[in-house]
């Protein structure tokens, strides 16, 4: 932490890339220095000032108020303060690139926008790995800061991939959780979540075969609660609902079939699927396109 | 901090480097990503991807099919005495399947025992008997049970077989059955209102 600070100002602290002329140049000084010794806060307080109408004459202010935001970030981990040192931070580069980014601390300042888009990454990360239902609104608002800084840096910056990998992995902890509960909102949330997942990325045999067992999973699910309690009518509807979980998993899993032939997780899904749609001549022909795959 | 900052100014250099290599470490992030979010997730523990369920769902509905022909249907009178049995013609998975879910439930008064038959001889005369046989093998079945009081229950017959009381078939994604109401007559069994109102007419 200290050697971040260091190299941030330690070089600067005699004018190089002067902040402008003045009262702002003293103020930016001074707040290094309180930032060198800790008083992050003090060294903001001297800096509001100058920080009401951001102008290039002041972009070295709103750099060193970003980096004293991101320093009392990693102390006191307040979101307030991230979002402010990716405000600033911004703020700073944009005014910079309108001077023709020659600033000598804009690598700096980019640094500080990457390590603070890494800790949105990060901790969109843990979230995921802590994961309760409801919990995805949050993380995908980390995972958005996290692209917003990203895209900062690197404009043409793609994350879609990224961003299907979060999905996955929402609709894996809802599936975790709705193997415990039974849930139907849970089991909502792998579906939505897979479906979302496929949505950005249609190639992702992953996400698609994946949302094809669950839902096929809760068709069967549905069988098996069959009892000696099952009524007549009971038996009737569940089958018909079953029926339809089966319906709606097919096309998937002939998806993921169209993505990546001959693979026989789906060859044995397909095999399955048919058989539970009562269709047993299909069946047949992809268990012996499975046996096929099998062959060494 | 002052005093690793005063240090920290004497090594310039090596702060810089420290840095550079803290910045380097984050472009690799922006550009390994989808690799870093599938290390960093395959290592979660607990949290996997969905296992397709393999279990035999035509089982399932069969087993509960026939324990709803059991409940459902009335039997004749000298029927109504000891266990009900169900017998199943070569199809162990079903057997297991009606045992391990149904067998610890009456029938009526009479305890439910689900036996397995592979000899049309030995069949005896059960309350119910299911096959998947076909031809000669079906015809021997049907012959050892002839006028008995057995709600014979075939499955994926083209037509209703003479001499088989129900037909288990696939039609419109779902398992059906179609019911021969006169065999039923003939053996003196009476099909339940409800199972008789959900049968298919082919």
């Amino acid at each position: 932490m200290v050697l971040t600070w260091v190299l941030a100002f330690g070089m600067e602290a005699k004018g190089q890339g002067a902040a402008g002329t003045g009262d702002v140049q003293v103020a930016v000084e001074r707040a290094i220095a309180l930032g060198k010794s800790g008083q992050f806060s003090e060294g903001l307080a001297l800096l509001a000032p100058y920080l009401s109408a951001p102008t290039p004459a002041t972009a070295k202010a709103c750099y060193v108020a970003g980096f004293l935001h991101k320093e009392r970030f990693k102390q006191n981990a307040a979101n307030a303060d991230r979002t402010e040192a990716v405000s600033w931070l911004g703020t700073s580069l944009e005014l910079d690139d309108r001077g023709g980014g020659r600033a000598p601390w804009g690598e700096s300042a980019r640094q500080a926008m990457s390590y603070l888009g890494g800790t949105y990454f990060d901790d969109a990360v843990l979230a995921v790995r802590a994961f309760e239902p409801g919990d995805e609104t949050g993380i995908l608002e980390l995972f958005d800061a996290h692209v917003a800084v990203a895209r900062r840096l690197n404009p043409g910056l793609d994350a879609s991939t990224e961003r299907t990998e979060f999905h996955k992995n929402i609709a894996r902890a809802y599936h975790h959780w709705y193997s415990t509960t039974g849930e139907e909102a849970h089991f909502e949330g792998v579906v939505t979540h897979y479906e979302r997942a496929v949505a950005l990325s249609p190639q992702d045999i992953t996400a698609t075969y994946n949302l094809a067992v669950s839902i096929y999973n809760r068709g069967v699910a549905l069988l098996k609660s069959f009892g000696v309690e099952t009524s007549f009518g009971e038996m009737i509807a569940m089958q018909e609902k079953s029926a339809a979980f089966f319906e709606q998993a097919l096309p998937w899993f002939e998806h993921a079939n169209e993505l990546q032939p001959k693979r026989p997780e789906t060859l044995r899904g397909l095999m399955i699927v048919h058989h539970s749609l009562q269709d047993n001549a299909a069946s047949e022909a992809f268990r012996v396109q499975l046996e096929n795959a099998l062959k060494p | 901090m002052t005093s690793t900052w005063t240090y920290l100014m004497t090594k310039p250099r090596f702060a810089f480097d420290s840095a550079r290599l803290f910045a380097s470490r984050r472009g690799w992030l922006w550009l390994a990503l989808p690799v870093l979010a599938t290390l960093v997730w395959a290592v979660q523990g607990g949290v996997q991807d969905p296992k397709l369920d393999t279990t035999d769902t035509q089982l399932l509905l069969k087993g509960q099919y026939l324990f709803q022909f059991a409940k459902g249907n009335d039997w004749p009178e000298a029927s109504k005495s000891g266990p009900f049995v169900v017998a199943v013609h070569g199809k162990p998975a079903l057997v297991e399947e009606l045992a391990t879910k149904y067998a610890s439930h009456p029938i009526g008064s009479q305890p439910l025992r689900v036996v397995t038959v592979e000899d049309p001889s030995a069949v005896g005369k059960p309350h119910v008997l299911y096959s998947e046989a076909s031809g000669s093998d079906l015809a021997a079945l049907l012959e050892a049970v002839k006028d008995a009081p057995t709600l014979v229950v075939t499955f994926g017959q083209e037509a209703l077989v003479a001499g088989a009381t129900v037909n288990l078939f696939g039609s419109d994604r779902q398992l059906r059955y179609e019911i021969n109401a006169r065999d039923a007559e003939k053996r003196g069994i009476l099909i339940g209102n409800r199972i008789a109102s959900w049968a298919v007419q082919r």
